[in-house]
């Protein structure tokens, strides 16, 4: 039995101290959400039921009180723009990382490996870059605080990391695959839908939740287009921030909510992340 | 001899249009608000809509501008710090983690956690863990008898602040790269290491950190991208506060893009953002294959020798 | 008449020329061997048949149809894959029964009928018993069989297969070789059966296709490419030993035709040595030449007669019924197959006969073979 050296106790001592440093911040939310204002002011608590009282007076609030209207309003929004744009996102991505994938091009200087590059070198460029003029672009089509100005934005935003993930997806798939199905007699419509589809399938679940997990945390696009209607949740959390005395435990609440859908797409994408197939051409 | 020339055209037609909606994103929403942006750098550009031309104007202001070449100086601050303590930190991490048998999936669930948090929401949480009065920071520092710095009030503290923040952020994001590049290091090498009797620190320092090589610098570089466009954590936490000390070059152009309506220098600003961006890519990537290269020589030397 | 013409058929990837200006006439229901080693080009020519490539030129005409434009799905073709290209998301099973359950497939099937072929198909190749597993649960010798398999279950005008039982144990491989055979007789469908093993493609073919390095060098029966190798390549590659080449000279010493090899002499019968000195004299004006002998020609003798030559022994193998001597004569090695168990110690000195009926000759530049008369070739 190998003795416990000194290495051991730091490294496992460091792993408790991260874990600490990294759960607070989110058991810190998740108590003060459930604090009334004086909970707050009368100095920190750190244990429910032990140091102080639940209550669920911030969650009345937002969904039923009077913070109801923008709460609610800021939660559909997110969940549309990020649904729908994730959606876009992988249809269009997918089109195209299929063609990337199985054919060659030709446009001009630019192959297969260039255009990949191109789609994906905007995400090398600040988004500020493209918002301001954005912003203006938006302004002259009337499209500034509307849905369909943000879906169209937020697919805009993710289709690069979709087009990405999926050409490589799809060019693990043989092409055999596909000559066998044409062979044994399948049109090109149907090797897609049979064969291609099925395989994609997880492939294409990944890139959606990550378009949607990108869609759903963006902020710098959603303040600059976006002043009332098509406000996004991360937005209105700032809405109450900015004002003097923030309401701590209204905001802790709307941050929990906030936190939910990112949460379940980490932990569903987990196996994939950790495999490294997501990230693809990492060694 | 008969060429036959069939379906081909329709193949190519096919191909085309698939890769059609892609390339008209790509061109519409990037190339042009790019060359829009360049356009309205050189103009004076209110919201209002007026504007003319300035040519370099904006630039030449730019860099007089103290509060623009303090938001340059912060970048390179943040990036420098954060992207060097999160690889740090990141790869502690996949290195522990890698010798864990037990609970494995539920501390990596933990570890991985803060990364999902949207950037905004955590810059509100943490201005709530760092307020003076009420936050927990300061009140277990005072507990535990220390002074707790005024972490949003005063300048140094205030990047310290945001550096903190994000490490809490983008760590996870190191980790997962480099964690996955551990687990798919071959086994043989460590194992016949081990057998020869070899101590920890010698098989990191000699195996693993240079097989990691590869996944190092994927990781540092997508993470140097990333981290120029800081701007939900400052925007929330400090507000590029106090007064300026903690702005960064997005949150100011941002700032006065949008709230001032000076978008033509806005823009100025941003591109002046995107050079350094691609500069330091290009740099990077430079350095990469000018270290291979000498490697490739050196070792070409030693053979001969 | 299902027959199936290749014409001026050439490939190029980028700057390599993957098959040059092939030429081929596949007959009705033979058993065609298309053989060559690997890089040969022979995958090639199976998926430019099948219409996966598209050649460079060329026309393809399968029962006087141009298939050049015909879709893949409309071939009407079967194709074992070398890396089987089996369908991951679904069962052996289903694997199987997909080509059956196709648009295509007329007439359609009963799920019955669909279940029956799939089960003797199943049974045949040995895999019923993973019939609801998937590919990534099997062997690779299983997975190949499968891809075999479903090929076979079908009833196309063609089959192309390539390298099917390449990666099966030995013991299998043996019994596929009868199998199939058999079920292309009953099935009486024109067969293009790629293999680079000389055995397998020799005995299993009606005609065997030397590919090499994108151009046919020899089309015959097996005998033909065995007992007349068109060129010194197709000796090398056809046969276990490869056959034993030496430059030689053709000398006219007191009017005997002599060979002059492995640093000795080697009378020839005189009209032999007539008919092949006319041929290189005419066409390269020298004496030199390329003679090739099989390892299993030779044997070994006792005394120095007329014919006979030394050689050192280099390596001596007894395999089983076998024993393979590698023999060292001045600079040139050579080999020697004896039937029955011999033990020979290196270094020993041997005298080995070399009949001249077994000899086979070939121009020295363009290692081409030197036809003579018939009554003067091996039967």
């Amino acid at each position: 039995m190998k003795s416990r050296g000194l290495g051991y106790f730091i490294t496992r001592f460091f792993l408790v101290v991260w874990v600490i440093f990294a759960l607070f911040p989110l058991y810190w939310t998740l108590i003060t959400a459930f604090k009334t204002p004086i909970q707050i002011y009368k100095g920190p608590f750190y244990f429910p039921f032990i140091d102080f009282a639940p209550s669920t007076n911030s969650w009345q609030f937002i969904f039923f009180g009077d913070g109801r209207i923008d709460f609610l309003r800021g939660l559909l929004n997110s969940i549309l723009y990020a649904f729908f744009s994730a959606l876009l996102s992988v249809l269009l991505g997918s089109i195209s990382a299929y063609g990337l994938a199985r054919y060659s091009y030709k446009y001009g200087p630019f192959k297969n490996d260039n255009l990949n590059f191109l789609i994906v070198s905007q995400r090398i460029m600040p988004p500020i870059v493209a918002v301001i003029a954005l912003y203006l672009i938006f302004k002259f089509l009337h499209l500034l605080d509307s849905g369909f100005g943000m879906i169209l934005a937020y697919t805009w935003f993710n289709l690069p990391l979709a087009v990405y993930l999926l050409t490589n997806f799809f060019a693990s798939i043989p092409r055999e695959i596909e000559y066998a199905a044409a062979l044994d007699g399948y049109s090109k419509f149907d090797q897609l839908r049979k064969v291609i589809l099925p395989l994609a399938a997880p492939g294409l679940a990944s890139a959606y939740l990550l378009s949607f997990f990108f869609a759903w945390n963006e902020f710098l696009m959603a303040l600059m287009l976006t002043f009332r209607d098509a406000q996004t949740l991360p937005i209105i959390i700032t809405t109450i921030r900015t004002q003097m005395e923030p309401k701590w435990w209204i905001l802790s609440a709307i941050a929990v909510i906030a936190l939910i859908p990112p949460s379940i797409v980490v932990l569903y994408l987990d196996k994939y992340l950790i495999k490294g197939t997501l990230f693809g051409g990492v060694r | 001899m008969i060429i036959s020339k069939p379906k081909k055209t329709k193949i190519e037609w096919t191909k085309h249009l698939l890769i059609s909606p892609a390339l008209l994103f790509f061109v519409a929403l990037t190339i042009f608000p790019l060359l829009f942006t360049l356009f309205l750098s050189l103009n004076f550009w209110a919201v209002s809509g007026e504007h003319h031309w300035i040519g370099l104007g904006n630039y030449i202001k730019l860099f007089q501008d103290s509060i623009f070449l303090t938001s340059l100086r912060n970048e390179f601050i943040f990036v420098i710090f954060g992207v060097l303590f999160e690889y740090i930190f990141g790869l502690l991490l996949a290195l522990v983690l890698n010798q864990l048998t037990r609970g494995l999936r539920l501390i990596r669930l933990a570890v991985i956690l803060p990364f999902a948090a949207t950037p905004a929401v955590v810059g509100c949480i943490w201005k709530m863990l760092f307020d003076q009065s009420y936050g927990p920071i300061p009140d277990l520092l005072h507990k535990v008898g220390l002074t707790s710095p005024a972490w949003l009030t005063q300048p140094l503290p205030a990047l310290f602040s945001i550096i903190i923040v994000d490490i809490w952020e983008w760590t996870p994001f190191m980790f997962l790269i480099i964690f996955a590049g551990l687990k798919s290091l071959p086994k043989e090498p460590f194992e016949s290491a081990m057998v020869d009797g070899a101590s920890s620190w010698r098989i990191f320092w000699d195996l693993t950190f240079p097989m990691l090589m590869p996944t190092t610098i994927v990781v540092i570089l997508l993470r140097t991208i990333e981290a120029f466009k800081i701007f939900d954590i400052v925007f929330l936490t400090t507000a590029g506060g106090p007064g300026i000390a903690t702005i960064s070059t997005t949150l100011y152009a941002y700032d006065l893009g949008l709230r001032t309506g000076n978008l033509g220098y806005a823009a100025a600003m941003s591109i002046i953002l995107l050079i350094i961006v691609v500069l330091i890519l290009n740099v990077f990537l430079k350095t990469i294959e000018w270290v291979r290269r000498r490697s490739v020589l050196q070792k070409r030397e030693e053979a001969l020798k | 008449m299902a027959t199936l013409k290749l014409i001026d058929i050439t490939k190029k990837y980028g700057n390599v020329v993957a098959i040059n200006k092939l030429n081929l006439e596949v007959k009705s229901e033979e058993l065609l061997v298309i053989f060559g080693p690997s890089g040969a080009g022979k995958t090639t020519l199976l998926k430019i048949i099948a219409g996966v490539e598209k050649p460079n030129e060329g026309q393809i005409f399968f029962d006087e149809r141009n298939l050049n434009s015909l879709p893949l799905e409309q071939r009407n073709i079967a194709m074992v894959f070398e890396n089987y290209a089996l369908y991951p998301h679904f069962t052996v099973f289903e694997n199987l029964a997909f080509p059956l359950r196709s648009p295509r497939q007329v007439p359609r099937l009963s799920k019955n009928e669909v279940k029956a072929r799939v089960a003797k198909i199943a049974e045949m190749l040995e895999i019923q018993d993973c019939l609801y597993r998937k590919p990534g649960q099997l062997s690779g010798g299983q997975r190949q069989r499968v891809a075999l398999g479903r090929a076979l279950v079908r009833r196309p005008s063609l089959y192309l297969l390539d390298e099917p039982i390449a990666h099966l144990d030995a013991k299998l491989r043996h019994r596929m070789r009868g199998e199939l055979k058999k079920l292309q007789k009953d099935m009486k469908v024109t067969t293009i059966y790629a293999t680079p093993d000389y055995l397998e493609g020799l005995g299993m073919a009606d005609r065997v296709v030397f590919l090499y390095q994108g151009e046919i060098l020899q089309v015959g029966t097996p005998n033909e490419i065995y007992n007349r190798p068109s060129n010194v390549i197709v000796g090398t590659l056809v046969g276990d030993p490869p056959m034993n080449f030496f430059d030689c000279k053709l000398k006219q010493i007191e009017r005997t035709w002599v060979l002059e090899i492995l640093e000795g002499r080697l009378p020839l019968p005189y009209e032999l040595g007539a008919n092949i000195a006319k041929k290189i004299y005419l066409e390269t004006a020298g004496p030199d030449l390329i003679v090739g002998i099989r390892p299993n020609a030779c044997k070994v003798e006792n005394n120095s007669t007329e014919g006979t030559f030394p050689g050192e022994v280099y390596v001596s193998e007894p395999l089983g019924a076998n024993t393979i001597l590698t023999l060292k004569t001045g600079d040139a090695i050579w080999k020697v197959k004896l039937e029955g168990l011999y033990h020979f110690q290196v270094g020993q000195h041997i005298l080995v006969r070399i009949p001249t009926e077994a000899l086979h000759f070939f121009t020295k530049d363009t290692k081409q073979r030197i036809n003579l008369e018939a009554n003067y070739e091996r039967s």
